[in-house]
């Protein structure tokens, strides 16, 4: 709500601001993300995500781009560093249009557009409700469709994001569990692991009940100290056996941490 | 209503525990048939069509006796005088893609209302259907909207008691449209459950009812998305096991508004008893092409009728299938009707007052509205007058529909408003109709409830017989005869059942 004193104290400087500096956007961003007010804990808020910044929100946290491709033959599944930039993989070329277009076309338009976000296609000129309808705005993007369609993003985007067939099975991009392990502090423990994950990417801390919840759905029986073994034993040695081993443990547990209530607002 | 207020009532409602299905609800009066009655029994339906972009009503229902002024006025996109359909009533006609609403009308089945809009007419698209979907006052802003506001007061305790034993279907479905409408906002929280594909992924959502959030604005949108989570949860199996459930005897064509169709079909015949349904058609603002340049009778319009003919038919057929059409009432609406001059392009702009069409069995099929009269000399920026305001329509599908007994609308639209008789009497049951008449090739005899057969003979004037059979009437209540054997002219069929006799006039083209 705009009172009189942020009017005063916020906004009529913020125009001096603008003013003074040739009418610089820059200029004003850098003084409002800069100020005292902007990290006012005494006025905490949040926004639930746009289905764009959902979908990549998760794609970029997992830097997807520098992952695998990934390949089933029936027996094992194959592990290949992808490269856009040569994308042949086994004995199929594909051309860098029909990549781009699989991989964003594919994989990100049609979950944009279930979630209720159509890219490039606004339903009116004045956008979407979610971003100007009073009083709803943001809660436009979360209904009983849209919330399935986030969970089932998050189902597609555990497989990889898939970038062609090949003898009948699909070829995925997945992201670099190793690379993405790496950026934890400490991966091994479950609690420091999902404690990091609450910080860096949701708009509130978890409750402690959705937390003891989740904790016994990923790991059931399993004790935590297996999960250090082996997390452990991949950051040691990353290879291919320890890999598939882990691989859907972890993906289990990632892709339903996507599906926490705190996730879907920032 | 401020945003602030809106999420107040929301943190109110949400903060309350999330109950799962079980909940002891204090049962509201059950009144059979009403919509008040829990949905585990068979009610009222209501559909609502949205024709998004306004459409263009002169080219929908077309004033017999203007055609000439018509002809001057739109010569870029007019009809041709012998393709339009003929309602048979003397004065009105349709566009010559909506034969199925001929039946319907044949049927007894169909009602017009003409000019239909509001006063101060706004000619933005976005305004006009916030109005109507809101159902303000031209000068008055909403934020909710009227089917919203009806199941609010309806349900007092909805959202967070619901489902539960009484209701464990959702209370309105919205199909198409892409999103949570202004139509289901109500005061305190969206009223509608949007489903795209019921049979499409449906494992849980990761959900906690017992999730614990401080007092702060934060957590007023974690409760609103938890409840959503619980709900979708809840609901999916209900509405996928409906959906999965029926089949249909009428195929619905392979697009996004027929499939709208198939879905609501489907979750209808499939035993769900939700009570609201709409279903939205876009594509309808033609200020360009809405006609080809070689043959009026196609182009953007056409196809758009087309679908809204093929799709409104089918439905019914589909319910007839099944007996259930009695249970249906079916409305169209749009944010306005467009301009009596036509353009250079091929096409219409934004204009104000339109027919609307209501469907259902037993809706009292009178037409009403008089013809518009198209002005001599009429300019671009002229107008068609408004005879009715919108909102009488939604007083009289609260009152007589939705809400039989205890006349809802004055307090859901803000005041009272005139209404119209919605129904025919009861007596019209029993009655027996013939359609359509003249006959080309087939025409149906509508059966009164009560009947399941009866026995028939055709003669001409002169009381020579030329058919006669048993029949057996299906849960449509409508049996179809050939006249195949028969000569143009005048015929009497004459009709014995188990209470009685009846006899019927026709005549063969």
């Amino acid at each position: 709500m705009l009172t009189a004193e942020i009017e005063s104290q916020i906004i009529a400087p913020l125009a001096q601001v603008f003013r003074d500096n040739d009418h610089s956007l820059i200029a004003v961003l850098r003084v409002l993300l800069g100020s005292e007010h902007f990290f006012d804990a005494a006025i905490p808020n949040s926004i639930i995500k746009s289905p764009l910044d959902y979908n990549m929100g998760m794609l970029k946290e997992l830097e997807i781009t520098s992952g695998y491709r990934t390949h089933w033959d029936g027996n094992v599944v194959h592990y290949e560093q992808f490269n856009p930039n040569h994308p042949a993989f086994l004995e199929q070329e594909i051309d860098q249009t029909t990549l781009a277009y699989n991989l964003f076309g594919q994989n990100l338009h049609w979950s944009n557009y279930n979630q209720g976000m159509q890219l490039f296609t606004p339903p009116n000129v004045s956008g979407w409700p979610a971003f100007y309808q009073e009083p709803v705005y943001d809660m436009f993007w979360i209904n009983s469709s849209t919330i399935k369609s986030r969970k089932q993003a998050a189902h597609w985007f555990r497989w990889g994001l898939w970038l062609y067939s090949y003898e009948d099975e699909g070829v995925f991009l997945k992201y670099n569990l190793h690379n993405y392990l790496s950026t934890y502090r400490n991966p091994a423990n479950f609690e420091d692991f999902f404690n990091e994950f609450n910080e860096r990417l949701c708009g509130a801390p978890v409750d402690s009940s959705t937390y003891e919840m989740l904790k016994n759905e990923l790991l059931g029986n399993m004790n935590e100290m297996h999960w250090e073994e082996y997390i452990n034993a991949f950051l040691d040695d990353p290879s291919k056996e320890n890999l598939s081993s882990i691989q859907w443990r972890f993906d289990n547990v990632l892709f339903k941490f996507f599906e926490l209530s705190v996730y879907h607002i920032h | 209503m401020k945003r602030r207020s809106f999420l107040h009532k929301l943190s109110h409602a949400a903060a309350a525990p999330i109950v799962l299905p079980n909940i002891l609800y204090h049962a509201l009066a059950q009144q059979s048939g009403s919509f008040l009655s829990n949905t585990n029994e068979p009610g009222r339906i209501l559909v609502l069509i949205k024709l998004d972009g306004g459409n263009d009503g002169l080219n929908t229902v077309i004033p017999l006796n203007q055609l000439s002024e018509l002809q001057q006025a739109r010569p870029h996109v007019m009809l041709p005088d012998e393709s339009i359909i003929d309602l048979g009533n003397g004065s009105l006609g349709l566009h010559p893609e909506l034969s199925g609403f001929k039946s319907l009308y044949d049927e007894q089945r169909l009602k017009i209302i003409q000019n239909i809009g509001y006063e101060q007419p706004d000619f933005s698209h976005f305004r006009s259907m916030d109005i109507w979907q809101s159902a303000s006052d031209s000068d008055e802003f909403l934020n909710s909207g009227w089917i919203g506001r009806f199941i609010e007061s309806e349900h007092p305790d909805w959202p967070t008691a619901y489902p539960n034993q009484n209701y464990p279907d959702p209370l309105s479905i919205e199909l198409g449209g892409g999103g949570s409408s202004i139509l289901f906002t109500g005061n305190q929280s969206f009223t509608s459950y949007l489903t795209t594909n019921p049979d499409g992924f449906h494992e849980d959502i990761l959900f906690n009812p017992n999730a614990v959030y401080p007092d702060n604005n934060v957590s007023v949108k974690l409760r609103y998305i938890d409840l959503v989570k619980h709900q979708s949860n809840e609901y999916a199996s209900t509405v996928k096991s409906a959906f999965e459930k029926s089949s249909l005897a009428h195929a619905y064509e392979d697009s996004d508004f027929g499939e709208q169709f198939d879905i609501m079909t489907r979750l209808i015949l499939g035993g769900l008893n939700t009570r609201i349904y709409s279903v939205t058609l876009g594509g309808f603002d033609t200020h360009d092409t809405q006609v080809d340049i070689s043959d009026h009778t196609k182009g953007e319009h056409a196809y758009l009728l087309n679908e809204l003919n093929d799709n409104v038919l089918k439905f019914f057929q589909n319910l007839d299938e099944v007996g259930r059409s009695d249970d249906v009432l079916c409305m169209t609406f749009s944010e306005f009707g467009r301009t009596i001059v036509s353009n250079g392009s091929r096409g219409t702009d934004h204009g104000t007052a339109a027919p609307l069409f209501i469907f259902g069995n037993r809706v009292n099929t009178e037409i009403m509205g008089e013809n518009p009269v198209i002005p001599k000399g009429v300019r671009w920026e002229d107008n068609l007058e408004s005879e009715f305001d919108y909102r009488s329509i939604y007083a009289t599908v609260i009152d007589q529909w939705l809400n039989t007994n205890n006349g809802k609308s004055e307090s859901v639209l803000g005041r009272q408003f005139d209404q119209f008789e919605l129904l025919r009497s009861d007596n019209d049951a029993d009655r027996w109709i013939l359609f359509p008449n003249p006959v080309i090739d087939v025409f149906k005899i509508g059966v009164p409830k009560k009947v399941s057969s009866f026995y028939y003979q055709i003669y001409d004037l002169n009381g020579r017989r030329y058919d006669e059979g048993n029949a057996t009437v299906s849960p449509s209540k409508v049996y179809p005869i050939s006249t195949d054997n028969l000569q143009k002219g005048y015929y009497l069929i004459n009709i014995r059942h188990q209470s009685g006799n009846e006899v019927l006039k026709f005549y063969k083209q």
